[in-house]
């Protein structure tokens, strides 16, 4: 039995397990996904045991489709779960927005797992302001219990109030491990298999979508009573005129400060859970019973802002302190220093004692260890030989997984990236804009996401663009999810080429990048192209074939000394390559192969001008 | 609303602060998650955080466990009880997290970044490098395992070596044998054998570098 359907004791569990098995407990009958972090792991032990728990699974194609999936599901009668990266629920905004209109039978919950601090994103935007925006209830959950207890408690919230609930999460929250009790399970998923024809309340024509925002809005009010229940706001303290209002991690943090500032007889705590609508009247009371209240949250000045409103409102004049006043910033991920800091601030309290000793050395002295690609990627390859073609100052419009990393010396493969799907809209306008040809470059699982709209669009206006589809079979970044174009996982696999051929594009080829000669073939012929052309480079990931066993490992390579075919030292391998599995000792006779890290790809071998790196075999 | 999960016992309730950081592959989540298996296993309240994502393409990978601490997983600077590497340039990188009154754990096997340009800035040499931690104040712990170091039961494990280490120290609130017990408890059974030497391992080998016999401690350990 998969272990989260097994739970019987208290379980240390990540966040994103924890709101699993909260869905599993509340009968969870429909599931879609696009993996993105940090959210990848609700999709993936899902994927894990959905068959056993006898519900409905897709990765979808995009967060659009996985919305809109679970609308149908919902008004199907399933309690349906949609997980998401904040950036995801962009592209899923055009349904997101107008799911409150048409409600729900089901419960349906959307996930958003927010980043701030980018760990693994292009920006760190606040997806509270899209609960908002939509008009949905919004839980923050802020540890693994509560992220089980107020997942299940979003199915029933989301019933009660025919409103999808988005369930928000950050990276700290969904990737923090700690203890979890588990409740007990249903026999069978909700899934009623039954839709009410109402065309009049759920077809979003003009008329009836007027009508259904006033009902929505009711709905939403309701939800607003709800939001100031003690289930979702604890306040605690020993009644000091200073109060903290806390969501999300920054109630974690808040409470790590007051325990290190010992400053408990300093402070009131109170923590929200339920954040849109905001819950006000437990605001109102916390603002009268206290004159200063310091509001800590993670990025914007969400309910700093909301906190303001409701002062103004109710004729409080307590001071606000947070993101306005200095003493917090919206940039990057809150950390317990910055909250310690403003806490002992406004309480006079001295700083805990082992804070300012920092004399350690300066890290920006020490050498840097970006992420990098893989020892034996096919992405390296494949970059090698399209730079070899177009040569050095063509400008590259890049994309969204593993191959960003292809932005780093030596390949410095990147000028241009924003979004999922972008690199072929903004190559071929690059291209019109500057009237020379631009090169761009998408991976397999981002073409299916976003590529096509772009590659249909420059293909009929008549663009000059070669495009790279960088294909390995898998969706790697976020830990080999199967997507479209993946073999196997018992699904029809949808031809990378034939879709590009359909979109316009003439020619299109696919090329092993492992063969060199083939490869720069297809980018020549591509590159003198007049109109679009895709090069299809296929190769499977080299971590996940190893991982699956689909490939034999392969011996790693030797570098030749003494001889004919000796190395000279030019170090071509590693300046051309940026292979971490090669190393390059400062004053040492030529570059060292890391065994232990090679793949034995040859890549190496291949550039090397005197032949002097050979397999160990 | 969720209370951290209760302690039910007494025997210690003592907030201990611990990073664990090193490079990706390295098993640095592994290590912080073995803590936090065996946290809960003895009823201690735990929270730990780890990281996912682009950050472990080859990258840079740091993870916290706070015991007895409520439900924050991150650490002030300063604060680490324990910090453990999986590798000496790493254990420099997140120095800021301990002080004085931390204890630092390293397992001494370099593993330079990939060279990405001649530019880069060199690898710092084992003696300065040892120079740089014991000028936090911390306590510092080596262990002076090799990249390759083969055994009759397989490859020693740097991230389960450190978790040993960590029990000699005296500041984890667990014995060796609840670390056994769950890797015994966790991990694949094809695993467990190389794992439990690689604990003994870091128990027993490791070395408390005193402050005063530092000058020749680069010289000596590199002669080894």
């Amino acid at each position: 039995m998969d272990p989260l359907l097994d739970i019987k004791d208290r379980t240390l569990l990540l966040g994103n397990e924890a709101l699993v098995r909260g869905a599993l407990e509340a009968g969870i009958g429909a599931f879609s996904t696009y993996p993105g972090t940090p959210a990848s792991e609700i999709g993936d032990c899902l994927y894990r045991l959905a068959d056993e728990a006898g519900l409905f699974f897709e990765y979808a194609v995009n967060e659009m489709v996985a919305v809109e999936t679970v609308i149908a599901f919902s008004l199907s009668g399933y309690r349906s779960m949609a997980a998401m990266k904040h950036v995801g629920l962009n592209v899923a905004s055009d349904a997101f927005m107008t799911f409150p209109y048409l409600g729900v039978e089901g419960g349906a919950v959307v996930v958003s797992a927010d980043d701030p601090g980018c760990h693994s994103s292009q920006n760190e935007q606040d997806n509270r302001h899209l609960a908002r925006m939509a008009g949905t209830p919004m839980l923050e959950p802020a540890t693994p219990e509560e992220l089980r207890v107020l997942t299940r408690r979003a199915f029933e919230l989301s019933e009660q109030f025919r409103l999808p609930v988005l369930l928000r999460l950050t990276t700290r929250i969904a990737h923090m491990r700690a203890a979890v009790d588990p409740g007990p399970l249903p026999d069978r998923p909700v899934a009623a298999r039954e839709f009410t024809r109402d065309p009049m309340n759920r077809v979003m024509v003009p008329s009836v979508a007027r009508r259904r925002h006033r009902e929505m809005t009711r709905m939403l009010e309701d939800a607003g009573s709800a939001a100031n229940s003690p289930e979702f706001c604890r306040r605690d303290g020993p009644g000091s005129n200073l109060g903290i209002i806390a969501t999300g991690s920054g109630r974690n943090l808040a409470d790590s400060a007051l325990r290190d500032l010992k400053a408990q007889g300093g402070a009131d705590l109170l923590e929200l859970a339920f954040t849109y609508p905001f819950p006000t009247r437990a605001i109102e009371s916390f603002l009268q019973d206290h004159k200063r209240v310091l509001v800590v949250e993670e990025l914007t000045p969400f309910m700093e802002d909301a906190v303001s409103a409701i002062a103004h409102r109710c004729h409080s004049d307590a001071e606000i302190f947070g993101k306005h006043t200095g003493h917090l910033t919206e940039l990057g991920e809150l950390g317990p220093d910055q909250v310690t800091a403003a806490l002992a601030d406004l309480t006079g309290s001295p700083l805990p004692a082992w804070s300012g000793a920092d004399a350690v050395p300066s890290v920006d002295e020490l050498p840097a260890r970006p992420p990098i690609l893989c020892p034996g990627c096919p992405h390296r390859a494949s970059y090698l030989m399209t730079r070899q073609v177009v040569g050095p100052d063509t400008l590259v419009a890049t994309d969204i997984g593993c191959y960003t990393l292809g932005l780093f010396p030596p390949l410095g493969m990147g000028d241009l990236q924003i979004c999922m799907g972008g690199s072929v809209s903004l190559g071929a306008a690059l291209g019109a804009a500057l009237d020379r040809p631009v090169l761009a470059f998408i991976g397999d699982s981002t073409f299916f996401h976003a590529g096509i709209p772009g590659l249909v669009n420059a293909a009929s206006n008549g663009r000059k663009l070669l495009l790279v589809v960088l294909d390995n079979e898998t969706t790697a970044m976020t830990g080999y999810q199967p997507h479209p174009g993946s073999p196997g996982n018992g699904r029809r696999r949808i031809a990378i080429e034939k879709v590009a051929e359909a979109c316009g594009a003439d020619p299109v080829l696919t090329v092993d990048p492992g063969n060199p000669k083939k490869s720069m073939d297809a980018v020549r012929t591509g590159w003198s192209s007049d109109g679009v052309a895709v090069v299809v480079m296929r190769s499977p990931c080299a971590r996940h074939a190893l991982r699956t066993g689909a490939v034999a490992p392969r011996p790693p390579v030797r570098i030749v000394n003494g001889g004919k075919e000796s190395c000279s030292n030019c170090t071509s391998c590693v300046s051309l390559t940026g292979c971490p599995a090669l190393r390059l000792e400062k004053g040492s006779d030529g570059p060292e192969v890391i065994e232990s890290l090679c793949n034995g790809c040859g890549l190496c071998a291949m550039v090397c001008p005197n032949g002097a790196i050979v397999s160990s075999e | 609303m969720s209370e951290p999960v209760p302690i039910d016992t007494g025997r210690n309730d003592r907030t201990v602060r611990i990073a664990v950081v090193g490079v990706g592959g390295h098993g640095v989540v592994l290590c912080a998650r073995l803590m936090a298996e065996t946290a809960v296993l003895s009823g201690t309240q735990v929270a730990m955080s780890e990281v996912h994502g682009m950050a472990q393409r080859g990258g840079v990978v740091a993870t916290t466990v706070v015991l007895n601490g409520g439900n924050c997983p991150m650490l002030p600077d300063g604060s680490a009880d324990l910090l453990l590497a999986t590798e000496p340039l790493e254990a420099l990188r997140a120095l800021h997290l301990t002080g004085p009154r931390g204890t630092l754990a390293v397992w001494m096997v370099e593993n330079p970044p990939a060279s990405m340009s001649p530019d880069d800035r060199p690898y710092p040499s084992r003696e300065s490098i040892i120079e740089g931690l014991l000028s936090s104040g911390a306590s510092l712990w080596t262990l002076n395992g090799r990249s390759e170091h083969h055994t009759p039961v397989g490859l020693l494990r740097s991230n389960v070596a450190l978790l040993g280490t960590a029990v000699r120290s005296g500041v984890l609130p667990f014995e060796l044998e609840s670390f056994a017990r769950t890797i015994k408890r966790v991990l694949p059974a094809r695993f467990i054998e190389t794992n439990l030497a690689s604990l003994h391992f870091g128990h027993d080998k490791a070395i408390h570098v005193e402050s005063p016999a530092l000058r020749n401690y680069g010289k000596a350990v590199q002669g080894r």
